[in-house]
């Protein structure tokens, strides 16, 4: 879609014989195109989560008419299958033979982690759309690396203390048993249990669990006043259907990360979904004029209506405009595109949204609640949140 | 301590509905390697085939039934067609062939399954009728459609019991599963034994599927979370033993619920001590045949 165009082949030669006669007079990188690498599930489990920012990336480009600060721009796709080693070689291609401008990827925290060597020892700038990954912007953070998407400490902590605040005191922590999953249960105990509260026991199921039954059975009997609870994709859909089939629903109220209503799994949880709360950086119901816009543009342009993914996939490409706007198109002065991307403000989708010193999104953390099958906003857990700097030196 | 009694019967029950439904998986898993003497990998993917087919006619908005009924019609037909020619040729194989063909088979049909209905997450809801809770004593209530599965779990087991012993072609079976060259050679006709023991087999697994369909979800791979399990019931029960199968997939059913509750750290070692101690004093299964070769 993002082709030089035969004009644009015409300038650019001329300039590069111009170039050669009279140097320095026009910068070499305004002629090529600006290239952006997608590091991102095309296949594989995220599929549907790769092909959505990947749309929600394209979006805010045809935004701009397909050129950005008077570069055309190339998108050149690199599926990751959600495979660490493979990632690391297609980010190597996009890196060192592509030459990308920016790599814009991926989804699973495994992959960002791989990932961040070739980005930060490339000296080229990652825009992370998904990954939750903390350590991101923390011990692994990058000049280069920029996240437009979410740490997992600012989608589990905020409802520790929101929950307190609602006069919660005992809580059953459950999660899929993997590192992602445990490490959302010790993000919301800590800030749970420094407000006051206290933690009745946790749950573990696996991964690939069917049978939650015994889990749930736990839960009864735990006396907790309510759960906290981390689970995606289809571990999501089976937990909290078997909690509705065996009665808690609706008798333990269930709190967790946004994730676990998702709009790719709560069509599936159909009723058992009703008065979850979570917490979250987007809502698909938040009423103002930049969502609204980027809703209405997203369904005329692909049929669908945009998930969380395409919001944080339109963000990752509005903020690689703006930089390239305050550059005037320059890519190749790379402590000039960080200062850039530093002085970032977006009206994005999700409110107001900049990025803080560590590199990760400054943005509102909403507290949702699935009613009549719409996660609506019912208050905001934290307002402004950035992710604590531990050990990130920037 | 009423309170932890009742606690453990509702675990129990737990065990029972898991085994159950590994049982229904399993038979046609066990029969097919007993019988015909092939690994088939791609068992899983006719479960999800099974669930996905009643998804299917749930959404064209057959009556609940006769999805069931259409769903298994259809995989009649897949299970026969694959049998002649696809796992017909695989008997005189090495199992490493099988695995490898069989395993390829799973690629494929969980992106025919993509293809078709997408990557997204679906689901079954349970039918109005069967959704309720029934009293099991103590003021508690168990799941309606969890006993059933239990229930369905036995009678399929009877059935296929009444079917092995009573019937020709069931002691034909027993005796291919006893030795396929010798049952030959007194004149039954193998190839057909062959092709009704896989397409039963594929059909009970299909029918795992629906079972399972309204209390899990509907996703390509799904086949796949039931399929290791299902190994560990054959392997434990003992090739193409029905006794073997049910009393294996009781125990794994158990084990593995049990275990989760009481050690929650060891659950997913647990039944694999279990599996690997049983097999250490009984290398042929529980129930399996004495391996003379």
């Amino acid at each position: 879609m993002f082709t030089i165009s035969r004009r644009g082949f015409l300038a650019a030669g001329s300039v590069a014989a111009a170039g050669s006669i009279i140097p320095n007079v026009y910068p070499a990188w305004a002629a090529t195109p600006l290239k952006l690498g997608l590091i991102l599930p095309f296949s594989s489990v995220y599929a549907k989560l790769g092909e959505e920012i990947a749309q929600g990336l394209e979006l805010a480009l045809a935004e701009e008419g397909g050129t950005v600060a008077g570069r055309s721009v190339e998108v050149i796709k690199q599926d990751t299958e959600v495979n660490p080693k493979t990632a690391i070689q297609g980010a190597n291609r996009l890196v060192k033979q592509e030459a990308v401008d920016f790599l814009v990827g991926p989804v699973s925290s495994a992959v960002a982690a791989a990932i961040r060597n070739v980005a930060h020892n490339g000296r080229t700038h990652l825009i992370v759309a998904n990954a939750g990954h903390d350590g991101l912007s923390q011990g692994l953070c990058s000049p280069f690396i920029y996240r437009t998407s979410f740490s997992n400490w600012q989608v589990s902590a905020p409802m520790g203390t929101w929950m307190y605040k609602q006069g919660i005191r005992r809580v059953m922590l459950a999660a899929s048993n993997y590192a992602g999953g445990t490490l959302m249960l010790k993000h919301f105990s800590e800030s749970f249990q420094e407000a006051g509260g206290e933690i009745a026991g946790e749950v573990l199921p696996d991964l690939k669990e069917i049978q939650y039954a015994p889990f749930l059975e736990q839960i009864r009997n735990s006396g907790a006043e309510a759960v906290f609870c981390f689970f995606a994709g289809n571990a999501a859909v089976e937990f909290v259907k078997q909690y509705s089939q065996f009665g808690l629903h609706g008798n333990i109220p269930l709190y967790g990360c946004g994730f676990l209503t998702t709009s790719d799994v709560r069509p599936a949880q159909g009723e058992a979904s009703e008065g979850i709360r979570t917490t979250l950086h987007y809502a698909e119901t938040l009423d103002n004029p930049q969502n609204t816009a980027f809703r209405q543009a997203f369904q005329d342009r692909y049929g669908s209506a945009p998930s969380l993914y395409a919001v944080q996939g339109y963000d990752s490409g509005r903020a690689i405009v703006e930089a390239l706007k305050t550059t005037d198109g320059n890519t190749e002065d790379k402590e000039a595109l960080s200062r850039a991307l530093d002085g970032i403000a977006l009206d994005s989708p999700r409110g107001r949204m900049a990025f803080s010193r560590n590199h990760d999104p400054v943005q509102d953390i909403y507290v949702l609640e699935v009613q009549n099958g719409q996660n609506v906003v019912i208050d905001t857990a934290a307002k402004s949140l950035t992710t604590p700097t531990t050990d990130c030196t920037l | 301590m009423d309170e932890f009694l009742v606690s453990a019967c509702v675990q129990v029950l737990n065990g029972f509905q898991l085994g159950f439904l590994y049982f229904m998986f399993a038979i046609g898993l066990s029969l097919i390697l007993g019988v015909m003497g092939v690994v088939n990998l791609a068992h899983g993917s006719f479960y999800m085939l099974g669930a996905y087919l009643f998804y299917a006619g749930l959404q064209a908005r057959i009556p609940p039934i006769l999805s069931v009924l259409a769903a298994l019609a259809a995989i009649v037909a897949l299970s026969m067609a694959s049998e002649k020619t696809i796992f017909r040729s695989l008997r005189d194989r090495s199992h490493l062939d099988q695995v490898l063909l069989t395993y390829g088979l799973i690629l494929i049909a969980n992106e025919v399954i993509t293809m078709v209905w997408g990557p997204t997450i679906r689901s079954i809801d349970i039918p109005d009728a069967l959704s309720g809770s029934v009293s099991i004593g103590f003021d508690r209530e168990y799941p309606l459609y969890r006993l059933l599965v239990s229930v369905v779990g036995i009678v399929v087991g009877i059935s296929v019991w009444l079917l092995l012993s009573f019937t020709r072609i069931g002691i034909q079976v027993r005796a291919g599963v006893f030795d396929r060259e010798m049952t030959s050679a007194l004149g039954v006709d193998v190839n057909l034994v062959s092709l009704l023991v896989f397409g039963f087999g594929i059909v009970l697994a299909a029918f795992a599927g629906i079972v399972a369909a309204p209390i899990l979800s509907l996703y390509p791979g799904m086949g796949e979370t039931i399929l290791i399990p299902a190994i560990m019931v054959v392997i434990l029960g003992g090739l193409g033993s029905l006794k073997g199968a049910f009393v294996a997939s009781i125990l794994v059913g158990m084990v593995e619920t049990i275990g989760r509750v009481t050690l929650p750290e060891l659950s997913n070692v647990v039944i694999y001590l279990v599996v690997a101690a049983i097999l250490y004093l009984r290398p042929e299964g529980l129930f399996g045949a004495r391996i003379s070769k």
